[in-house]
């Protein structure tokens, strides 16, 4: 949270800044949960049938993998505040390399789901699972995106200068995405099962 | 340069996650679900999110007004879901 020795004044600005974006763009995720399970109240059977239709274990797997590369995020930031600009970019790559086993299960389910003949409109439960689905992965493919950029310039710059607040700012967007998925995977997968 | 640290509390933290993540999907597979599995569920879920937020993004030594707005997420998020499952469950 902006609190390397190096860090500065810039970084302690942008954590508060960052945050304030996470919030903001998880509360809008929270109206999305409130309406599906408002809209899940009037059609319980077809929810819960729907959900049966979904691969509970594909859903498992990808929240490892985003517990398991948002895990070697905090590892980069550990390294970045040591100054270990090798280490930083090591557990960088590790996170996207892990992190994007996350686009491999999603868009082989996207494909399983669509050879199906399942799309946004089969029915309401459906639409909710590609929207919200779908706005998620928007949010990873950002979150792929500065990780791409952090790796990059840990190879050109020091990790514990103006770059640190960076890597700390992007780590935290990046657990955003995390944090978002282990609420989407009990309530679009597990509780129709329930 | 500093050496980072080898082994750092969100190292436990992760394996506490692993672990919760397994349990959720077990929970259903259960045979006899009961009321109790959406709550049960949903708090393992809180949990979790609380892992991420205090260890991962450090938010555990942020200003407490960063604090209470991620909690209160949490408790809402939660608790609206179980809530409403809840309700759709007595209908």
């Amino acid at each position: 949270l902006g609190s390397g020795p190096a860090s500065g004044a810039s970084a302690q600005t942008r954590a508060p800044a960052i945050l304030t974006f996470i919030i903001a763009d998880m509360l809008a995720f929270l109206v999305l949960f409130g309406l599906f399970m408002s809209s899940r109240t009037g059609q319980v059977a077809l929810f819960d049938r729907s959900a049966a239709q979904l691969d509970a274990s594909l859903g498992m797997l990808n929240t490892l993998i985003l517990l398991t590369s948002g895990w070697q995020v905090v590892h980069a930031v550990h390294a970045a505040r040591a100054g270990d600009a090798p280490g930083t970019r090591r557990r960088i790559g590790l996170a996207l390399l892990v992190g994007a086993c996350f686009a491999v299960t999603k868009l082989i389910e996207y494909h399983e789901k669509a050879s199906h003949g399942i799309n946004l409109l089969t029915n309401d439960f459906f639409m909710f699972y590609f929207v919200l689905t779908g706005m998620h992965f928007l949010h990873y493919l950002i979150g792929v995106v500065l990780l791409v950029f952090l790796w990059l310039k840990a190879g050109t710059e020091a990790v514990d200068g103006p770059l640190l607040g960076w890597i700390e700012s992007g780590g935290l967007y990046w657990h955003m995405v995390d944090l978002l998925w282990i609420v989407l995977f009990p309530m679009l997968y597990l509780i129709g099962r329930a | 340069v500093k050496p980072a640290p080898r082994f750092i509390v969100a190292d436990a933290v992760w394996v506490a996650l692993v672990l919760a993540t397994l349990a959720s999907t077990r929970l259903v597979e259960l045979p006899h679900a009961s009321r109790w599995t959406v709550p049960l569920l949903m708090v393992l879920a809180a949990l979790k999110v609380h892992g991420v937020v205090a260890h991962f993004m450090e938010l555990n030594t942020a200003p407490r007004l960063w604090r209470l707005a991620f909690g209160a997420w949490i408790v809402v998020c939660t608790t609206l879901i179980a809530a409403l499952h809840s309700t759709a469950a007595s209908h």
